[in-house]
């Protein structure tokens, strides 16, 4: 029984113990730690945002992490990062070290590769790493707001100043404002707010009045001058009239004056004619008379027409 | 009131004298853990049979409780995920919290409820009916006899079947994955490895380690304070098991506290 015990217990303790060997192994062997790895050096102004065992990555992937950080005799921070050899064909001489600092996360330490036929990097040679801090950029984007920013600042602090102060010109303002406003509610209307004087309000009133009646009278005769030129008895109608008339008239002058070509080309026979030629003349001459006359009486558009007797 | 307070103070005095003298208990026997000479060959024959009682005859059950819980908990971990959009946090879920936090707190667990409380009710059942003094009479060292075997067997048996649940868990993991998730070896290999730290399963080994020693030296401690009658037994295994858990419970804590402070400085 002791023995099958201490079989079962055996048999347990070195399974077990194998299964976790093998699983870290395992472990070990996927993430590289029996890979060789090249050591590449890298120098930087400072160390700010770098610490050992920061990643490495290329395209997005991880391909190294920093080994060690320490100080040169010149002051320069050296870098010290281990790349395993299946990936040191990412990085090249031209290969670029950067250490972003975005405004929000932690810094990513990256390495880009435009040729990848260039020779491979020396692991004497000495790369340099650039900084890219979006912190610092928008402090230099954002300098000129806060100097603004500042300025409001400042001219706010003079407002303030200036309305603590008793003396100031904003407590002056505000007392004018009293005052003015004091005197205002004592008038009666807007108007008297305005000029400040009731007799003035009274001559306006006055004035307003006159203005009124003025108008009414402008109305009054506007209203008889349209009459008297568009009115049924009005200037316009009678001028048309007339104007028609002698239009008929001079048709019929026409006319006569064909006859009276025929009478001079027939003059003998034409004697007889004359007689009504000239009745038709003095219609005309009457016509014309009485339209002269007419005018006469209307324009200026005297208010009684006048016949004037010769 | 002055009752009261002095009662306050009597109890706070008790925990305080209780704590230090399992402090003082948990150092004798730590430091009796390194002494080759206390490994004679009845020690050995103790610890092995400790071994066979806490680990071996508990592991079909184990197994059969690892591939349970595993394929639950990675089941609903993924389908969360999946619901969430954050599937891509699978592998640090599992090496996260499966394996550095869920595996060791089972495993504890189970032996606790299993081992812890049958080494309290051995302890206390042997100082009810004097077999202690006996021992002490034939000068036999109940530390080296008694207390090293079953606590280093509850060492060894907490670290090695935390790993091997985590192990089981992670491969049942694998299986139920491709069949709920469809997702493939390769992938979740990767995606596990991607979020595996070595100073994680430190940290896990050491918390797996500090486990199994304190789970197994309060019992001893509380079967110890037992009488001499039969009915003070059941009450020594009552506040043997209840200190345990608030035991476990310290550990994990100080665990987190551990890991996050690695995760800060180093």
């Amino acid at each position: 029984m002791a023995l099958k015990t201490e079989w079962k217990v055996g048999l347990f303790i070195v399974l077990t113990v194998l299964f976790i060997l093998a699983g870290l192994g395992y472990m070990a062997y996927k993430k590289g730690i029996f890979q060789p790895e090249n050591t590449y050096t890298l120098s930087s102004r400072t160390g700010d945002g770098l610490s050992v065992g920061m990643p490495l990555y290329f395209s997005g992937f991880k391909i190294g992490k920093i080994a060690e950080l320490e100080l040169s005799d010149k002051g320069m921070v050296m870098i010290k990062i281990t790349v395993p050899t299946q990936h040191a064909k990412w990085i090249r001489s031209d290969s670029k070290f950067v250490l972003e600092k975005p405004l929000i996360g932690s810094p990513k330490f990256t390495v880009t590769t435009l040729n990848l036929s260039s020779p491979l990097l020396s692991p004497n040679s000495i790369a340099t790493l650039k900084e890219v801090n979006d912190i610092n950029d928008v402090i230099q984007m954002v300098q000129p707001i806060l100097d603004q920013v500042a300025m409001i600042t400042d001219n706010i602090e003079r407002l303030t100043g200036s309305l603590a102060d008793p003396k100031g010109d904003m407590n002056k303002i505000l007392k004018h404002s009293e005052e003015l406003t004091g005197y205002l509610s004592s008038k009666k209307s807007v108007l008297e707010m305005a000029l400040g004087d009731e007799k003035s309000v009274q001559n306006i009133h006055a004035s307003l009045q006159n203005a009124r009646n003025i108008t009414d009278q402008v109305g009054k005769l506007l209203k008889k001058t349209d009459e008297e030129l568009y009115g049924k008895d009005g200037i316009i109608p009678l001028v048309i009239k007339i104007l028609r008339e002698l239009v008929t008239n001079l048709d019929k002058i026409g006319k006569t004056l064909d006859n009276v070509t025929k009478i001079s080309s027939n003059t003998a026979e034409a004697t007889q004619d004359l007689k009504l030629f000239r009745s038709e003349v003095d219609s005309t001459v009457n016509s014309i008379n009485r339209l002269i006359n007419e005018l006469d009486k209307k324009i200026p558009f005297k208010s009684e027409p006048k016949i004037k007797l010769p | 009131m002055t009752t009261a307070i002095e009662q306050i103070g009597r109890s706070g005095m008790h925990a305080v004298r209780s704590f230090w003298d399992t402090l003082t208990f948990a150092f004798r026997i730590l430091a009796r853990m390194f002494d080759v000479r206390a490994y004679n060959s009845a020690v050995r024959m103790v610890l092995i049979n400790q071994i066979y009682f806490t680990s071996v005859q508990i592991l079909p059950l184990f197994l059969a409780v690892a591939v349970g819980f595993g394929a639950i908990v990675i089941g609903i971990i993924g389908q969360y995920l999946i619901h969430l959009g954050l599937f891509g946090y699978f592998g640090q879920l599992l090496m996260g919290f499966v394996v550095t936090e869920f595996a060791p707190f089972i495993t504890v667990l189970l032996i606790a409820l299993r081992s812890s409380s049958a080494v309290n009710a051995e302890i206390a059942v042997m100082k009810v009916n004097k077999e202690l003094n006996t021992l002490h009479v034939f000068r036999i060292d109940v530390i080296n006899y008694l207390f090293l075997p079953r606590i280093l067997s509850g060492i060894l048996s907490i670290v090695l079947l935390s790993w091997l649940f985590s192990i089981v868990v992670l491969v049942s993991g694998l299986i139920f994955s491709a069949l709920l998730f469809d997702m493939s070896m390769n992938d979740y290999v990767t995606a596990l490895l991607a979020s595996a730290k070595f100073s994680d399963l430190i940290v896990m080994l050491i918390k797996c380690a500090t486990m199994g020693f304190f789970i197994v030296m309060i019992p001893i401690r509380y079967g110890l304070r037992a009488t001499d009658e039969l009915t003070s037994i059941p009450v020594s295994v009552l506040h043997g098991m209840v200190n345990v858990f608030i035991a476990i419970m310290i550990i994990e804590v100080v665990s987190l506290i551990v890991v996050s402070l690695i995760e800060k400085f180093i």
